[in-house]
């Protein structure tokens, strides 16, 4: 009996020198715990003396592996936590977010920026009447304005797609009345050759608001306010007169190029501003075909959007927007 | 937009304009600067942006007019008009003017004999055309044409000598052909204003002229027509025929009534200067109505209301009177404003506000807060493309925008039948190209294109969507606007790898149809009830028995499914579409969020077995898993774990691998309780759909 521990204490030993992970260890205590119990069961055939030194030798082996075993446990741990090599600096392809178009990102930016000045989102169709489109917004079939909208018909003269969202207020003041601040972003469309600067298509982001006591200073403190917010408090913004027909006083709105901030560069052809929206007060003639009174007091402006997302991300040309390289669309 | 040379508006000025300072009062009012072009002599050709309410700018005297308003002059030098000529009604000339049309409303008639039309136009002259690209024909034609450039006058001159009978301008009762003389032949419309001689077309009225009465070297005999048309006949003649002169440019968007007898004693003068000749004293003229000057009351609480300033009246008055209003403060606040003839676009107070507020200068117009209450309204269709476009950026999905337009043949591309909710054959009229002339009825056609012509060798996923408009027509053979929908959808693209290989995974993981199919169910039951995806094979687009409708509360929203690869094929590059690809649309019009509350869970543990049942295709899980949860009111989930087709499965079946979970909320269920659940959903599965477990 006494040899055949030995024999069993030998092999353990030369086991668990090869022994350096945890796994080996499991592996070695289980054929342990194994052989022990078979120990156990021979000493029944022992006469009791022979029995008590036994089981002496059984349990000294037993302490003395088992405090082995929880040592090397230990150490083994030790030594694998502090072995693990990962490079913290992988990552899997997992979990990759998505991305916003930069057309609806920017416009995403005017739109959190317009709520929290209190304004409504109002839509509107895209498919439009001569209308509503026109007529309704002071732009008689003759009237040659219209020139600068080339318009994509459905049906001639009358069902179009709108040449822009002024169509939306008009459609909003006919079921609703004042006071009310909204803005009506949406795609609009043209007759534009697709090329490097021109898409048929291209969004725009118009407001309304109209109310006791609105004016032109309101308007201005509108226009440069959100383009503050969205685009920084150094920015400046400034007014000229210009001409639409739905407005008047009506003016055309710059901000000091983001490019160059006013200094003069390529994109702001030297001048430091850029042109991006049109505003002005509502046309009389507006508010009474919408069955308001002449003397009714609101502003509405338009932002071109196309051209900011080009300005905010670099795109270099306009007909990028809507041709969707996603790997361009990823890195935004 | 008008060009003019910048030593022409020097020539004409009798004050000191630097080049640099009417530069800056143009832009500062508004007039933009379209080009600025050096001319070999050292002149300068300035181009400005003219908008519809500024004809009057038009003109190198209106340029002028508008920078004396800068310098504070009030009475611009004007091209010499002292010629003796009386205009009367009373008709002299050798040919009888007849005006036979309501669009007449002023015509003046200057009869000049014995002129000598082969003289060197002056260098003055041929200078100024030279540079504006106007060909020199004839001195009578060059000075018409220099005349126009300057005062913003058109004119047209006759030769007398070619005219037979009288000269009458009326409408034309039917469509007429005319050749006119930039040698094309034009179909004029009926109702264009045509001036005709006894036999033949002589003249476009405010258009163009034709050979008939043409000015030559030969021409001895001239009257010179100065008139003024209505600018919507000319208009809507110029748009009908695309026929565009300097002459219709200008009388569309509206000429000074008054000016045409200062243009044509202009002409008169300037002709018989160069070439010679006598000018009958006796000259005709007509007017439809005597001239009234505009008068407008303005009040000066109505200007700040509007401009947001504290303006005085005699700030206001003195402002208008430089831009050559004639102001009469009737009392403290209130001002008669006389408008001059050659502002058209002064209609109503309004816009003599806005010429107060240019003067004023917009930007001494100090930003004011706005102070009104308008109530917020959420918009819900912006709410929700908001929460689908967040949800879907978190899925790892890109945002892609496309036109509205798909091709023509888009429909047979997609394989969608005429009967197909999805189907369109809404035509732009006046399309781009062939390639845009559809609206599209889905948003299919542009995202199937999209992904791939974003596929390469080294990119064969894609997962793009995009919230966009469908169009469609409530009656596809009915006209009318109203007879036309829109719908705002949401369409995606889900194709190629799902799981790439390494990291642990020895093999890719493609994505399924099942994974479109959980992706569009987990998007669209955030926001609606009773969200049900079943087979459907009317839509086209999909491939046979891959394809289904989603229905929200038992209607239809929207589709799903796998692209057939037929389809594919169809699209340009559509070979480099290798893997399965699948779409989805769905309209999110009506999808709102929806209030769930939260149940506790049981503290006793759950008992979850699994169930692999033999089903016939064709047959919805949706369905089954109600007969699973209704058999006992322990079953607290049903999910499908896997699906299986192929070896061991019976063709026509699938397996389905299902997970049900069991629980009570007092106690922990017995084995003979879910067995007793077990019994009754196995055998309704059978009687009612014959699915039975797998073997």
């Amino acid at each position: 009996m006494k040899e055949h521990i030995e024999k069993v204490r030998e092999e353990l030993q030369s086991n668990l020198v090869r022994v350096t992970a945890t796994d080996g260890l499991n592996v070695i205590e289980t054929s342990f715990k194994k052989t022990l119990k078979e120990l156990f069961s021979e000493m029944k055939n022992l006469s009791a003396d022979e029995k008590r030194d036994a089981g002496k030798l059984i349990n000294d082996l037993k302490n003395e592996f088992e405090a082995r075993f929880k040592n090397m446990r230990e150490k083994i741990a030790q030594g694998e936590k502090t072995e693990s090599c990962v490079d913290m600096s992988i990552a899997s392809p997992e979990f990759v977010r998505g991305k916003i178009h930069p057309l609806i990102r920017v416009g995403k930016m005017m739109e959190d920026v317009y709520k929290e000045m209190g304004f409504s989102i109002a839509y509107g169709p895209e498919i439009e009447n001569d209308k509503h489109n026109y007529e309704m917004l002071n732009m008689p079939y003759y009237h040659p304005a219209r020139d600068m909208q080339d318009t994509f018909y459905l049906e001639y003269p009358n069902v179009l797609l709108r040449s822009h969202t002024s169509c939306v207020q008009v459609r909003y003041m006919l079921e609703h009345k004042p006071p009310f601040m909204i803005i009506s972003p949406g795609v609009v469309y043209r007759v534009d050759e697709i090329d490097p600067q021109h898409t048929p298509c291209f969004y725009q982001v118009e407001g309304l608001v109209v109310g006791e006591g609105i004016n032109l200073a309101n308007l201005k403190w509108a226009m440069t306010e959100s383009a503050q917010r969205i685009f920084g408090s150094d920015l400046q913004v400034r007014f000229s007169p210009c001409y639409y027909p739905y407005t008047e006083p009506s003016a055309a709105v710059d901000m000091s190029c983001i490019m160059c901030g006013g200094k003069g560069c390529r994109t702001c052809k030297g001048t430091g501003w850029m042109r991006v929206a049109g505003a002005g007060m509502v046309h009389p003639n507006v508010f009474e075909g919408v069955g308001y009174s002449r003397d009714t007091l609101g502003f509405a402006f338009g932002w071109g959007l196309n051209r900011l997302p080009m300005l905010y991300y670099k795109i270099a040309e306009m007909r990028k927007l809507f041709e969707n390289e996603i790997s361009l669309w990823e890195q935004i | 937009m008008f060009k003019f040379p910048y030593s022409t508006l020097k020539s004409i000025s009798d004050t000191d304009i630097t080049y640099e300072s009417l530069l800056e009062w143009l832009r500062y009012q508004g007039f933009e600067i379209a080009s600025t072009e050096k001319t070999p002599d050292g002149d300068t050709l300035i181009e400005i942006e003219v908008k519809a309410n500024r004809p009057d700018m038009l003109s190198v005297e209106g340029v002028l007019r508008e920078v004396y308003i800068s310098q504070k002059i009030q009475a611009p030098k004007t091209l010499d008009a002292d010629m003796k000529i009386n205009f009367s009604a009373d008709n002299s000339l050798s040919h009888k003017i007849r005006i036979m049309s309501p669009d007449v409303h002023r015509y003046c008639g200057i009869e000049i004999t014995g002129i000598d039309n082969t003289v060197k136009t002056p260098d003055y002259i041929t200078d100024v055309l030279t540079k504006l690209g106007i060909p020199s024909i004839s001195p009578v034609v060059d000075i018409s044409n220099y005349v126009l450039v300057l005062t913003g006058q058109p004119s047209h001159i006759f030769d007398t000598d070619k005219l037979s009978g009288d000269i009458r301008v009326e409408n034309t009762v039917e469509d007429k052909d005319i050749s006119t003389l930039n040698g094309s032949d034009v179909k004029f419309p009926a109702g264009a204003l045509v001036i005709s001689d006894d036999e033949k077309p002589v003249c476009v009225a405010g258009m163009i002229g034709t050979p008939n009465a043409e000015i030559t070297s030969e021409t001895k005999n001239i009257i010179i027509e100065c008139a003024n048309f209505d600018h919507i006949v000319i208009r809507t003649t110029s748009k009908k025929t695309h026929v565009s002169t300097m002459a219709s440019y200008r009388y569309e968007r509206g000429v000074d009534t008054e000016l045409c007898y200062r243009g044509a004693r202009i002409l008169a003068k300037m002709i018989t200067e160069i070439c010679g000749g006598k000018v009958n004293p006796k000259a005709y003229c007509y007017r439809d109505t005597e001239y009234q000057p505009q008068v407008l009351t303005l009040t000066t609480e109505r200007t700040n209301a509007i401009l947001g300033t504290e303006l005085y009246p005699d700030e206001i008055a003195d402002m208008l009177r430089r831009c050559y209003f004639d102001v009469k403060v009737i009392d403290g606040t209130a001002m008669e404003v006389k408008v001059p003839s050659f502002r058209l676009d002064i209609e109503i107070d309004a816009d003599l506000i806005e010429e107060v507020g240019r003067i004023y200068g917009y930007h001494n117009i100090k930003p004011q807060p706005i102070k009104l209450y308008a109530p917020y309204v959420e918009n819900k269709i912006n709410k929700n493309a908001n929460l689908l476009r967040n949800a879907m950026v978190g899925y790892g999905f890109i945002e892609v925008l496309t036109y509205g337009f798909i091709p023509s043949d888009a429909m047979n591309i997609l394989e969608v039948p005429e009967n197909s909710p999805y189907y369109g054959d809404i035509q732009i009229q006046n399309p781009l190209a062939s390639c845009y002339q559809l609206m599209r009825p889905n948003l299919a056609y542009n995202l199937i294109q999209t992904a791939i012509n974003n596929m390469s060798s080294t990119r064969s996923s894609i997962k793009i969507f995009e919230l966009g408009k469908t169009f469609g027509k409530k009656d596809r053979t009915a006209c009318g606007y109203d007879n036309y929908f829109e719908k705002n959808m949401f369409g995606m693209i889900l194709t190629g790898t799902k799981i790439s290989k390494g990291f642990g995974v020895s093999k890719e993981i493609k994505y399924s149809i099942y994974d479109a199919v959980a992706l569009v169910k987990n998007l669209i039951s955030e926001y609606a009830v009773d969200v049900k995806i079943r087979n459907t094979e009317n839509v086209g687009i999909f491939e046979t028995g891959a394809g289904a409708e989603i229905t929200a509360a038992g209607k239809h929203i929207g589709i799903v499914g796998k692209v057939s690869p037929d389809v594919l094929l169809r699209f340009e590059n559509g070979k480099l579409a290798k893997d399965e690809m699948f779409y989805a649309e769905f309209c999110y019009e009506d999808l709102s969020e929806i209030k769930r509350s939260i149940s506790y869970q049981s503290e006793y543990p759950s008992v979850v077995r699994e169930y692999n049942f033999v089903v016939k295709n064709g047959i919805h899980f949706q369905d089954y898993k109600e007969l699973i949860t209704s058999a006992s009111p322990f079953v607290v989930s049903v999910k499908p774990v896997d699906v299986y087709f192929g070896a061991g499965v019976e063709k026509g079946y699938s397996s389905v691998l299902v997970n049900v979970e069991y629980n009570a909320v007092t106690r922990t269920l017995a084995a003979e309780e879910i067995e007793a659940a077990e019994h009754i959903f196995k055998v309704n599965l059978c009687e009612k759909y014959g699915i039975v477990l797998k073997s």
